[in-house]
């Protein structure tokens, strides 16, 4: 075992990464203990790191009415699954192409998928594309399509295919394999850490994705969790701020969700991702620092 | 090997352009044919949705109009099939076309309506207000048409049912871009007392007019026993409460400083009003109030729970409100304690409330003429306001013997929280709760209201939002605790003044005196 030696410079770096990792962990904290907060501490007091009388109640409201919630969670979990892996097979098979040695258009065609990597169409083309020739409006595929073939992953995975010597194609096609065959059975295998990577972080994109279904989404069953989240906050804000509180708005401000009932509906959203990340978590790192050095 | 490649590569590409063209050519206008998930937008009714072709392929198939605007699809989606289907109906047989409503969540609605618009779909209709689809920029970007000529001719009744102030308000460049949904536009400040405390307290609250007389309620009622979080003044008040109390007029938002008052001569002034001796007069006083033990210490911090205020302890305080609207009268009974009400002060109208709900006619639009109908129907016809707002009776709503509107117990089809938000609120059932001349008030107190002389100013704060936001960080520190007493007036006021000084207060009242004045010149 070799001892690393501690210089002032290791000592710093570690003071600043430890202040920032707490600067992002500290609003986590305050949302788990919010949520676990009741109203009325909520208002005397504000926010601590621990509730004095910690309580399920907010957990408890959100789940009073379920169907919205788990028809949303429905539809993430739907995206996330078969977007990712459309996503995959997709980036996958295009980085195979592309890191072919005998495919003769591959710079053409790389240069073909940087380009709208720095150029793009703007939000309106892109909505007209969309709704007009794809017929996405109000469609759940609108939320798996868009982002389907995604260049800065298939570059991340052609860099790495890169990687895998040339000469084990060439060893399997010289024992008789077809260029689908390499594919499967010599490639496959070999990039399973960048595909579990690629993967993570495409499903993180999908499970976290309200931009889609704000602009193509308005049919309340097909609402992702997100969307449905910045739906209710913003009826909510609408409700409070609005010149035109009337009687009848009273009676409704009092079903509003408070600040409790907001972290508890954020920690429910970003829950599965959270738990997932752990799983990934070696993997992860694991396959960050195997992209980042190249020899 | 490589060839085949080449070959495949080609294929590829020339078949995805032609699935693209081939897409493209067929279906250039409409976005409603892939319906296959399940949406429930399309009743069996307003199926013939493809009015690209209809229009132009035979004359005597009906136009359907899209009418975009916001609700809680939450609250509507199990109903909307039978509702859509009920205002077809009426669409049909009083104005000859078919009607598609798109409800868009207020989070969405703004994104999504650019989009639209930008794109050209047909959006016949469209919500568009001060606050959601902001109405000056979207007429600025000429996304609206001009309603002047129209309204006259295919909108009469409702047209004129406007007084021609409250058309003056939606004017920008002298011309209307949209048509007003008429709510409660006066503003009506007031005191409420509970009424078990008065009377067991003995306080005249009838002859209650400023908060100097309320100073007796508190001391009877501190008297009586009761604690200050019983009975002490609501913690809301604010600049714009205080606004309304001394009638200062604000501009380009309640809490920026510069509100007018007019001069002997009849021309608007711009000043501060944090400034003013009326406000310093008042943070006396409710400090003064404060000493007595009248505040309650927690006031600022309850007003986050403004229902439970309502209910604590059986009671409401002496509670002040910048309106009067439908029906608050009865509906602050809680646990049979009813409000006593005493408007102090006239009602009064500004720009801002008059033109907080309107719906436009877009560039979109295919049928403008019909449209314009729709906007009259919507005002005017009661069926079709009461169906599109509380859905269909005996399903989402019953009307009792009183013919007043009872909800069932689970509406399927429920959107009246926003009532006002979609036409005249007047022609909307009286609830079950609610006074049965309540719109009929209400109507007279708008009539009857004092419109503001600079009706149809519209202040742009662009210039000076640095300055805004200044000033806007400086009175939310300080307004709250002073205006409740909690802070001591005379160690804490000069620094208060002070910080607003070095936020540019001043620039902002010269910015908003110049374009007063140049308002005032081009209207007088």
């Amino acid at each position: 075992m070799k001892k690393k030696k501690v210089t002032t410079l290791t000592v710093i770096a570690h003071v600043v990464l430890f202040l920032f990792s707490l600067m992002c962990l500290i609003p986590f904290i305050l949302l788990v203990s919010s949520s676990f907060t009741n109203r009325e501490e909520l208002v005397k007091i504000g926010i601590s790191f621990f509730p004095h009388e910690p309580t399920v109640s907010a957990y408890q409201a959100v789940f009073e009415h379920p169907i919205r919630i788990v028809r949303a969670f429905g539809v993430s979990i739907f995206i996330t699954v078969v977007g990712t892996i459309l996503n995959l097979v997709v980036c996958f098979t295009a980085a195979f192409a592309l890191s072919n040695h005998n495919f003769v258009f591959r710079r053409q065609v790389s240069f073909y998928f940087y380009f709208t990597m720095m150029f793009g169409g703007g939000i309106i083309p892109y909505y007209m594309v969309c709704t007009r020739y794809l017929h996405l409006s109000d469609n759940i595929l609108a939320l798996i399509i868009p982002p389907i073939a995604a260049p800065m992953t298939i570059f991340l995975m052609r860099t790495y295919l890169y990687d895998i010597p040339y000469t084990l194609h060439e060893a399997a096609k010289i024992d008789g394999a077809s260029e689908y065959q390499v594919l499967f059975h010599v490639v496959l295998p070999l990039a399973r850490t960048p595909l579990a990577i690629i993967g993570f972080n495409t499903a993180l994109g999908y499970w976290n994705s309200w931009y889609e279904a704000l602009l193509f989404i308005t049919d309340p069953k097909l609402y992702p969790l997100q969307t449905l989240l910045q739906n209710i906050l913003a009826y909510v804000n609408m409700l409070k701020n609005s010149r035109f509180a009337n009687s009848k708005l009273m009676e409704n401000i009092a079903s509003i969700p408070s600040t409790s009932i907001i972290a508890a509906t954020c920690l429910i959203a970003i829950g599965p991702m959270l738990l997932s990340f752990l799983f990934f978590q070696k993997q992860f790192v694991y396959g960050i620092t195997n992209g980042a050095v190249k020899e | 090997m490589s060839k085949w490649t080449k070959v495949v590569v080609a294929a590829l590409l020339c078949i995805t352009l032609l699935c693209g063209c081939g897409s493209g050519g067929d279906t250039s206008g409409t976005d409603t044919s892939k319906d296959s998930t399940g949406t429930t937008q399309q009743t069996g009714e307003s199926q013939p949705a493809d009015t690209q072709t209809g229009d132009a392929a035979s004359s005597e198939e009906m136009p359907t109009l899209v009418y975009y605007t916001f609700a809680d699809r939450s609250k509507t989606q199990d109903g909307e099939e039978a509702v859509f289907a009920k205002l077809n109906e009426i669409t049909r047989e009083k104005i000859g076309c078919n009607l598609d409503v798109k409800f868009v969540e207020v989070a969405q609605f703004e994104q999504q309506m650019q989009n639209k618009l930008a794109s050209g779909e047909q959006i016949d209709l469209m919500y568009t207000s001060t606050w959601l689809n902001l109405y000056a920029p979207l007429v600025s970007r000429n996304a609206l048409l001009p309603l002047d000529d129209l309204l006259p001719v295919y909108a009469k009744e409702y047209y004129e049912s406007i007084p021609s102030d409250w058309w003056d308000c939606t004017r920008i460049n002298g011309k209307i871009y949209a048509a007003i949904n008429q709510q409660v536009f006066a503003r009506q400040p007031y005191f409420s007392y509970p009424s078990n405390i008065v009377e067991e307290v003995g306080f005249d609250w009838e002859n209650a007019t400023t908060y100097e007389d309320v100073e007796d309620y508190f001391k009877k009622c501190a008297d009586a026993g009761y604690t200050s979080d019983q009975y002490s003044m609501w913690g809301g008040i604010d600049g714009s409460t205080m606004n309304e109390y001394y009638e200062f007029q604000s501009l380009g938002g309640e809490k920026t400083p510069g509100v007018i008052r007019y001069e002997n001569d009849g021309k608007p002034v711009v000043f501060d009003q944090y400034e003013s001796e009326e406000f310093q007069s008042y943070y006396k006083f409710a400090r003064h109030l404060y000493e007595e033990g009248y505040v309650d210490p927690n006031v600022l911090t309850s007003t986050l729970e403004k229902p439970s205020l309502f209910r604590r302890a059986g009671a409401y305080q002496p509670y002040y409100v910048e309106s009067l609207e439908s029906g608050i009268f009865t509906q602050f009974a809680y646990e049979d304690v009813q409000a006593l009400v005493k408007p102090i002060g006239k009602p009064f109208i500004t720009t801002d409330s008059v033109i907080a709900t309107m719906i436009g006619v877009t560039v979109n639009s295919k049928y403008p003429e019909k449209a314009v109908e729709l906007i009259n129907l919507i005002n005017t016809d009661k069926e079709f306001y009461n169906t599109f707002v509380y859905g269909i009776e005996g399903v989402d709503y019953i009307l009792n013997d009183e013919g007043k509107l009872e909800k069932t117990e689970s509406p399927k089809y429920d959107i009246s929280v926003n009532a006002w938000a979609y036409g005249n609120v007047f022609n909307g059932y009286v609830l079950s709760t609610d006074n049965e001349n309540v719109w009929k008030e209400q109507d007279a107190m708008n009539k009857s209201a004092a419109c503001s002389d600079v009706m149809g100013f519209n202040c742009d704060l662009n210039g000076v939002q640095t300055e805004v936001a200044n000033c806007t960080a400086v009175i939310g520190e300080y307004e709250g605790p002073l205006m409740n007493g909690l802070l001591d007036f005379d160690s804490t006021y000069a620094e208060f003044i002070q910080k607003l000084k070095e936020a540019g207060v001043d620039t902002i009242i010269a910015e908003k005196q110049a374009q007063l004045d140049a308002f005032w010149e081009a209207n007088h």
